[in-house]
């Protein structure tokens, strides 16, 4: 009795928390669907006062692009993910065990590029000349497959299995390999969802690489092209206001901005509950071992 | 354990060395594809979107390019967002490239920085040589504006130069309150009016519309001041001052009136309570609820302006003397990129899009029966969604060859050639500051300059409080320092006049 | 017995081998991407010019960091910087701690799916729209915050005018963004514990304050103290989003918003010098480096064998 109340008590705590947290996002969805005038008029609202779905109907005046861009950008989410939670996890896996002669001076390596960048001029060079990537889907993926930040909590998360597991296997003759993929990888399926969800999302919300590398709209991610969109209407303003030049927008320009983050961000929704699986109570050490 | 760290950091180390020629590509395309070809290939770098048949309008431009000049034009949409930054990386880079749209302001490209790094190459020999026509086309003056250290660093893509500012007001506003435009001729004229709307209109309605810059950028010429670098940069001289001597133009008796009375409009509940950190005037103003503005006018905006203001007739008195001085020619240029390999074809080009008419009109409307249909000789229709239409005649070339469309009066470029002509010359024209004995001293201004400008030209602060400390922090920040270089650089200049 | 030490040592070489075949695809990627451009972090002591490329640009020494030194707002911005991101490293860490310790007690799937995707949604959002909702609520006569405050008969709040309230402002900012991605983290880590482990504490008859302080907390403290160290790593660097954009670069908020990021915009904009945006980002890497080398230092006195690097 006395602990289902503090179950209750946690709940309630919980839903204050995500109430909160919720409340932005609720303003974007209905500021999404007002009619910009009667924002200016009575202010921004959390319930409408008229529904108006004339931002949709502008971004979807030209679906085309739009298409094409969600195209781009799930390929690229979806092969990045995949090809970089794969190439981390061996990566990981290695600095993590203590029985690697170059565990140390590997971390460094790293660890390194987490905190030194080379700056912008001599990272777009070397990704667009020395390996030719511009205007490819390569230019897309490979920059963002290893990143040093996923790569260091992996090696913690497989840090934290038993040592006893390994050294089992391995008194039974087996090499690394089946180390790796049949012991650390089913035993860190939270870990693997977990970073492969925060992959996933770091490939899908990005516009930088887009940006720097990809002048053909055929290859433009989603997020590049809301994100020129918007830039675009900023400019414009910004632009007219210090230079006393007159460039007209009919554009809902208030509520297209947030019609385009739920766009951006619906397709990840529908994703979500598949890698929360993986990390809903229930797969333990013990359950595997068994 | 050691030892083979230090193996190792010698192993990354030969690495990186062999990776050292990788960054000097910069200079590695220029042998690449010499010589051979007969027809160039121009690589033209715009401050456009994408757009759908872009494809369509090069193959028709290239036709008209290749059979009279063996040209083969490229054009390089980069959208307004990217355009700078793009830019400049590309040039960093040596990634191929000719031709490119390019400005002194905001509109992108930061040409005085580019030009002291090198990025554009002179252009005198090559209009001497290959652009005779555009030479003739501009007036000798606005020549002396593009030059930078005596060369020519830019093309100015010649339209409306003067510039004239003054007071924009929704006429439904001026009729219901029985006001006559053509009596204001003075700011402070307008206060009646913006009373009468302040105590009859709905809250919503804004009477004096401003964002965080203000408009003290186009009310310098109304205050008889002329910049010596931008309207940011302590450094001005009076109209009519043939001793060209520098004051900074924050510690003028105009620069206290300005901000004074703004802060009288604000307290009187004329200007937006959070104008001091608003950007974006687009969307307000489609609401129609902005009554009265300031800005700069130019022949055949009428339609433009209604359009930006939900539909409402817009009157326009002009209360400054049309005025061209350097930055309102340098405000849109075409220039030649130092990798470009074929500099001399590029001149052709830029040549042949300033005076070609049917091949300017190409680029910035497209395709007749396509894009457009023609109504009479000089007038078109534009089709619309119909793909290319870029909406940046200004940035492409002489606008004077553009057909009319819309409700452009006939002769609206007569007009504003007529503009230009009768619009007083700046006595700086020509003059460019040389900043880079300044860096820090002008980055310390501007954070200055950031920090207390908005406040006090949107009139949310007090100048009473805030006007003595910004003067202080200014000159703390190193705006004598800016004055005193500014007038030697400028003294030097007039004696070689 | 020779034999054997030899056949040891050549399953460890053999070992060694493997994990080299593991590690190569990552460091290889890394090496091409992140190490071989790092050579132009020469860049921060040139003078870079277009013409003449990285390497034919003349060297100027230390200039382009004195350039730093000189501004008469260096103080404050590193002051900014440091200040506001140890304010976020403690808010971020603690809370989502608490968040994934309260959501490991519940035991309804569909609940906890529900309050994880919650507060995972903020972090969809990209800067630009954060930055637009924040104007929403703070907006003078518009926002949602100042109509609540009117409604409750006091004066709308100029938010974006008063600096004291950045501080605070944009550390909920923060929070409201990054917590749902240090939750997943957090719970990830807290799956991996052992249930036996629980079995054990319950049968004791812990009660679950116990359960948290003796079983969980020391089970993730890896990850915890990983996530600490990690940024740690970039305390110099500051979220240019948060900072430039939500702020909406207004300069009255200077006093506690301007941080070395948005300051290297500011430099560029005015002289266009790659080389000095190079050099501050250099300093930045190198200040983060030492407080990293000596976190690390500090973690291997107090609990040797723990230490990351």
């Amino acid at each position: 009795m006395k602990l289902a109340g503090r179950k209750t008590n946690t709940i309630i705590i919980l839903s204050i928390f995500t109430a909160l947290f919720i409340y932005p996002i609720v303003a974007v969805v209905s500021i999404s669907i007002s009619h910009v005038e009667d924002i200016y008029t009575f202010g921004y609202r959390i319930i409408p006062k008229s529904i108006s779905w004339d931002a949709y109907k502008y971004i979807f005046a030209s679906p085309q692009q739009l298409f094409s861009s969600y195209r781009v950008s799930i390929i690229v989410t979806v092969l990045g993910t995949l090809l970089g939670l794969l190439i981390m996890s061996m990566l990981a896996f290695s600095l993590s065990r203590k029985n690697f002669k170059f565990k140390r001076p590997l971390t460094y390596f790293v660890f390194f590029t987490i905190i030194f960048n080379p700056g912008l001029v001599p990272w777009y060079i070397n990704i667009a000349q020395t390996l030719g990537m511009k205007n490819t889907y390569l230019a897309l993926i490979v920059p963002y497959l290893v990143w040093g930040w996923f790569t260091m909590l992996l090696r913690t998360f497989f840090a934290s299995i038993p040592e006893e597991l390994f050294e089992s296997c391995e008194m039974d003759g087996a090499n690394q390999f089946t180390v790796f993929f049949r012991i650390t990888l089913p035993l860190s399926k939270p870990a693997l969802a977990s970073v492969g969800l925060l992959m996933m999302l770091r490939y899908w919300n990005d516009w930088f690489l887009g940006l720097l590398y990809i002048n053909n709209t055929e290859l433009m991610p989603l997020q590049l092209w809301l994100y020129n969109i918007m830039v675009n209407i900023e400019e414009m303003s910004r632009v007219a206001a210090d230079a006393g030049v007159i460039e007209t927008i009919n554009f809902p320009s208030e509520s297209a901005r947030m019609a385009m983050a739920v766009l951006a961000a619906g397709p990840i929704l529908l994703v979500l509950p598949f890698f929360q699986k993986y990390f809903v109570k229930g797969i333990t050490v013990g359950s595997i071992k068994g | 354990m050691n030892v083979k760290v230090k193996i190792l950091l010698g192993v990354t180390l030969i690495f990186f060395l062999l990776a050292m020629p990788v960054f000097s590509v910069g200079q590695q395309e220029t042998s690449a594809r010499e010589g051979v070809k007969e027809i160039a290939q121009i690589k033209w770098a715009l401050r456009i979107n994408p757009e759908s048949g872009e494809a369509d309008v090069e193959a028709a431009m290239n036709e008209i390019l290749g059979s009279k000049l063996g040209i083969n034009v490229d054009i390089l949409p980069l959208s307004k967002g990217e355009f700078t930054q793009k830019l400049n990386l590309m040039m960093a880079a040596g990634d191929a490239l000719d031709v490119t749209f390019i400005s002194s302001q905001s509109w992108g490209g930061n040409f005085y920085q580019v030009v002291s790094k090198g990025g554009l190459l002179p252009l005198d020999d090559l209009l001497n040589e290959y652009g005779q026509g555009i030479k003739d086309q501009i007036p000798a003056k606005y020549w002396e504006a593009v030059k930078v250290n005596g060369s020519i660093m830019g093309v100015p893509n010649y339209q409306i130069l003067a510039r004239s500012n003054g007071f924009r007001v929704q006429e439904r506003f001026l009729d219901k309150y029985g006001y006559d435009i053509a009596e204001w001729t003075k700011l402070e004229d307008i206060e009646p009016f913006l009373q009468d709307v302040k105590d009859n209109e709905p809250k919503n309605v804004i009477p004096w519309f401003l964002t965080k810059t203000g408009i003290w950028a186009s009310v310098l010429h109304y205050y008889q001041l002329d910049e010596v670098a931008d309207a940011k940069t302590p450094g001005v001289i009076r109209f009519n001052d043939m001793s060209f001597t520098v004051i900074n133009q924050f510690a003028t008796p105009e620069f206290e009136e300005h901000v004074q009375l703004m802060h009288k409009w604000y307290k009187a509940g004329f200007i937006q309570k959070d104008a001091a950190v608003i950007t974006d005037m687009a969307g307000v103003a489609k609401t129609g609820n902005v009554v009265a503005e300031w800005g700069n006018h130019k022949p055949g905006d009428s339609a433009d302006l209604k359009a930006r203001n939900g539909g409402f007739d817009i009157a326009v008195q002009v209360l400054d003397t049309p005025y061209v001085n350097t930055n309102s020619v340098v405000v849109t240029l075409s220039g030649i990129v130092r990798q470009s390999e074929n500099p001399e074809k590029a001149m052709q080009f830029i040549n042949e899009i300033n005076t070609n008419k049917e091949l300017y009109n190409l680029a910035i409307f497209g395709l007749e029966g396509i894009n457009y249909n023609k109504i009479d000789a000089n007038r078109i229709e534009l089709i619309e969604n119909s793909g290319w239409f870029p909406n940046a005649a200004w940035g492409m070339g002489s606008q004077f060859n553009a057909y009319l469309i819309g409700n452009q009066p006939d002769d609206v470029w007569e007009q504003t050639i007529e503009l230009n002509e009768s619009a007083k010359a700046s006595p700086l024209l020509g003059f460019v500051f040389d900043p880079s004995m300044m860096k820090s001293e002008l980055t310390n201004v501007l954070s200055v300059y950031d920090s207390y400008a908005p406040a006090l030209i949107t009139g949310t602060a007090d100048p009473d409080e805030l006007l003595p400390e910004f003067i202080e922090k200014l000159n703390e920040a190193g705006a004598e320092k800016i004055i005193v270089e500014m007038q030697k650089q400028l003294d030097i200049w007039v004696d070689s006049k | 017995m020779v034999k054997t030490r030899k056949t040891l040592s050549r399953r460890k070489s053999g070992k060694t081998f493997e994990y080299l075949i593991l590690t190569l695809p990552g460091v290889f990627l890394l090496f091409i991407i992140q190490y071989l451009p790092l050579n132009g972090l020469v860049l921060a002591f040139k003078d870079f010019r277009y013409d003449v490329g990285l390497w034919g640009s003349k060297w100027i020494g230390f200039k382009n960091f004195k350039f730093l030194f000189e501004s008469i707002t260096a103080f404050r911005i590193i002051r900014n910087t440091l200040l506001l991101n140890s304010l976020f490293i403690v808010t971020s860490i603690v809370g989502s701690l608490i968040i994934a310790l309260l959501l490991y007690q519940i035991n309804n799937r569909s609940l906890i799916k529900v309050f994880q995707t919650s507060m995972f949604l903020p972090y969809f959002l990209s800067w630009p729209v954060t930055a637009f909702i924040t104007f929403a609520f703070l907006n003078a006569d518009l926002g949602l915050l100042n109509r609540i405050i009117i409604f409750f008969g006091f004066k709308s709040i100029l938010w974006y005018n008063d600096p004291a309230y950045w501080p605070w402002l944009l550390t909920i900012i923060n929070f409201w963004k990054v917590v749902g991605y240090n939750v997943i983290i957090f719970y990830a880590a807290m799956m991996a514990i052992g249930k036996s482990l629980f079995e054990a504490a319950k049968i004791d008859g812990a009660n679950s304050f116990t359960i948290n302080r003796k079983i969980i907390l020391p089970s993730i403290a890896p990850v915890i103290v990983m996530m600490i160290f990690l940024k740690l790593g970039r305390i110099f660097f500051a979220d240019f989003g948060l900072f430039f954009m939500v702020t909406r670069d207004s300069g009255l908020l200077y006093p506690t918003t301007d941080v070395i990021d948005t300051f290297i915009l500011r430099t560029i904009r005015v002289t266009g010098d790659i080389g000095i945006g190079t050099a501050v980002g250099l300093y930045q890497s190198v200040c983060g480096l030492i407080v990293v080398l000596l976190s690390n230092f500090a973690i291997k006195k107090l609990s040797s064998g723990n230490e990351i690097l």
